[in-house]
């Protein structure tokens, strides 16, 4: 019941990978880690929730922070997702509108603008 | 006379966010051993995560203490009861930002959405969520 969170650098972007539950208690964490690479200028990112068995509001909240930052500096952000549990959450709420959510690591990544 | 008990669970947690994947969990288990389908277990997890979640941030007050949690099993419906003692909210009175600016408030559209039923009263410190069971699968 916990998250861990792994930064990888890519060519154009970095990579968050994302393994475990994102809530409540969890979220700050991944605010943290996607906040630090925006300070550092970092403004394309691939977040992978492919390893992710539970996301709430909390965590989209998070997540859609982090897109509104990039976004200020012209960057934006991808998905990873493959687990239908966790896309169905992304269609009920409709940001699957505002997210691109890709199958893989290298579709997120070519299609970042 | 018939004395025949329904499926129960009932818990109590201090209000630390730590409590929250504990208590959804034994919700989700709950669920689980009613005969919910994994992915219907699923959903009353998420949505008792977002009304569990709601109580431990609006329930933060001078006098609150945390949450208790009643889940019931009766005639084919789970009902899953969170009360709080905090200063509660109104659910129906908020305004919906765009999309893209809304970095919170999709936990009620989820619980809406996932729950057949969701109900709010005591001022929001109480809120009953509740699911029918479509078809029986095996406890999980």
């Amino acid at each position: 019941m916990d998250i861990k969170v792994n930064v990888r650098e890519a060519d154009d972007c970095s990579v968050v990978e994302l393994s475990g539950e994102i809530d409540v208690y969890t979220s700050p964490k991944v605010k943290d880690a996607i906040g630090d690479l925006i300070d550092r200028g970092v403004y394309h990112l691939v977040i992978n929730l492919e390893n992710v068995r539970y996301i709430d509001s909390t965590g989209l909240g998070v997540l859609i922070g982090g897109l509104k930052r990039v976004r200020e500096h012209g960057g934006s952000v991808n998905l990873v997702c493959t687990n239908p549990q966790i896309k169905k959450i992304f269609d009920i709420t409709g940001l699957v509108k505002i997210f691109g959510i890709f199958e893989s690591e290298d579709a997120a990544m070519k299609a970042l603008v | 006379m018939s004395l025949a008990v329904s499926p129960h669970y009932r818990a109590a947690y201090t209000g630390d966010p730590r409590n929250v994947p504990l208590a959804r969990n034994a919700i989700a288990s709950f669920a689980s051993m009613c005969g919910f389908s994994e992915s219907d277990v699923a959903d009353i997890r998420l949505a008792a995560g977002e009304a569990l979640s709601n109580a431990v941030e609006h329930g933060r007050s001078m006098r609150s203490n945390g949450f208790s949690v009643v889940c019931r099993f009766e005639n084919d419906e789970i009902t899953i009861e969170i009360r709080d003692n905090g200063h509660g909210f109104t659910p129906e009175r908020r305004e919906v930002p765009p999309l893209e600016d809304r970095v919170r408030g999709f936990g009620m559209g989820l619980m809406r959405t996932l729950m057949d039923g969701v109900n709010y009263d005591h001022n929001g410190t109480r809120v009953r969520l509740q699911r029918r069971l479509e078809e029986p699968h095996p406890p999980g």
